[in-house]
């Protein structure tokens, strides 16, 4: 009978360290779920953080591009409302989401054109980092002034307004400009 | 003198005519005779006669022998070169007027412009009868000779029969008794070679405008150019301005009704900047002729563009 029992106890014993390794694994895998769960979370968050300061530096720069245009390569900016108005700050700003703190800031790069430049955007976290670049384009309205008459000849410095048309013109070297509505070379 | 004298005359000079060589004279039947009314035709499609832009040069033929418009060896027959002697020439100023003198060994000097005289006689000849000889642009793009040359012995040499209708009440004369003249190739340069206009200064009435181009509407006839040059500042001095360009252009496809006569102009992203934050505005175009000045650009409207 002590022979039936000792195998008794043996099977226990691998049940029980069955099951421990069963709970065991499930636990670990259930823990690095959690794990990842929270960094892609983390990740989510910073990319809403990136995306929410490339539409404000869009609106900044619709407002005045020289808001922007005028802090290329000057170091680092960050966003913080003043009054309900997002305003451009220099250094790194925080950004605090739920529990978890960020650190968020922009670079904006020269490219030789006033038209255009690249911002470079940086979000940091605990043990995360993301940050993209976008070119920012200046989108204020093309103004036009035209003339179309020379006829009035030349008047030398003068001043008009872009909301005036002229006739008249600084100077001229032989240049025909009496017919109404075009010059051409004169003739000798 | 009537149409039959002038084939007649037209005949014998074909058939007696040494080797013709006109470079540019027109070999048309009507169109290489100037008249004189004591030596009758002279012919001008004869002998390595080529007008351009600084001499007539080469020899005409006539009753009372060759005529020589050069003193070199290109305008006489024994290839001889007589400027040692006298160092006379048909000139042309470059726009077709002509003045000094050609030579015959018959009648002498044959002067091509009253103002040849002058400083040789003893009163103002052009106050007695401004006579010249000119060449001007016909509707058929060719040089038509006009007016009149003077030789002491022979009187007056007619380039063309609507000289005669002008001076005479014979207005029909071309047309019922001889329609002569002399026409070359060579045509009288119709426009300068170059010039330029500078705007006024345009007040954007913004200190952060950018000057960003220039639309233009025009015609550049081939062998003409028009260039840009687009001027910014944050005053009104002239001195102050910040000048890029020269620009050329391209079409500007997307003008909705005229896209063969717009153009645009676009400042490149290296000149962009010293645009920058610039209130005033200013333009300048240089327009070029074709190499002959026959044709000249044109334009008709300019538009600057800006950000405000």
């Amino acid at each position: 009978m002590p022979k039936k029992q000792a195998q008794i106890l043996i099977e226990v014993i691998i049940g029980i360290l069955i099951i421990g390794v069963a709970f065991g694994g499930s636990f670990l895998l259930i823990s690095t779920a959690l794990k990842g769960q929270k960094g892609s979370f983390k990740r989510d968050i910073a990319r809403s953080l990136l995306q929410e300061s490339q539409e404000v530096l869009r609106v900044l720069a619709i407002e005045d591009w020289f808001n922007v245009y005028d802090k290329r390569e000057t170091g680092k900016y960050h966003f913080e409302k003043n009054n309900g108005k997002w305003e451009i700050v220099p250094g790194e700003g925080l950004v605090k989401v739920g529990e978890e703190s960020y650190v968020r800031y922009f670079e904006i790069e020269d490219l030789g054109n006033p038209l255009k430049v690249k911002i470079k955007t940086t979000v940091k976290w605990e043990h995360g980092e993301l940050s993209s670049e976008t070119m920012l384009l200046r989108y204020q309205k093309e103004e036009s002034w035209a003339q179309d008459d020379w006829s009035g000849g030349p008047v030398g410095v003068k001043v008009v307004s872009w909301e005036e048309s002229t006739s008249t013109f600084a100077t001229s070297t032989n240049i025909y400009y009496s017919s109404s509505g075009i010059i051409t070379l004169r003739q000798p | 003198m009537n149409s039959k004298k002038f084939y007649f005359f037209l005949i014998s000079l074909i058939f007696l005519a040494p080797a013709v060589l006109a470079l540019n004279i027109s070999s048309d039947p009507y169109d290489h005779w100037a008249w004189n009314d004591d030596i009758g035709w002279i012919d001008f499609y004869y002998d390595n006669i080529e007008i351009d832009f600084s001499q007539l040069s080469g020899y005409a033929s006539s009753s009372v022998g060759i005529i020589s418009f050069s003193c070199d060896e290109t305008g006489n027959p024994d290839g001889e070169n007589y400027c040692g002697l006298s160092t006379y020439y048909v000139k042309n100023d470059g726009e077709g007027n002509l003045s000094g003198w050609a030579w015959n060994d018959k009648i002498g000097w044959i002067s091509f412009s009253c103002k040849d005289e002058t400083g040789i006689t003893d009163y103002d000849v052009c106050a007695t009868s401004s006579y010249k000889v000119w060449i001007e642009k016909g509707d058929d793009n060719k040089g038509h000779f006009r007016g009149w040359a003077w030789n002491d012995k022979v009187g007056w040499i007619c380039f063309n029969c609507v000289d005669i209708e002008l001076s005479s009440n014979d207005s029909d004369y071309c047309e019922t008794v001889s329609d002569f003249e002399v026409v070359t190739d060579w045509i009288p340069p119709q426009y300068t070679t170059s010039g330029e206009i500078l705007s006024l200064i345009i007040d954007t009435e913004t200190p952060k405008a950018t000057l960003t181009g220039l639309v233009w509407k025009g015609e550049v006839p081939t062998g003409c150019d028009v260039k840009f040059y687009l001027g910014s500042s944050d005053s009104t001095d002239p001195d102050s301005f910040a000048w890029t360009g020269p620009y050329g252009y391209e079409r500007w496809e997307s003008h909705p009704e005229e896209p063969d006569k717009w153009y645009e102009v676009s400042i490149p992203d290296s000149d962009l900047e010293f645009h920058n934050k610039h209130r005033y505005l200013r333009y300048k175009i240089i327009l070029k002729s074709d190499p002959l000045q026959l044709y000249s650009p044109k334009v008709e409207k300019v538009v600057l563009l800006w950000m405000k």
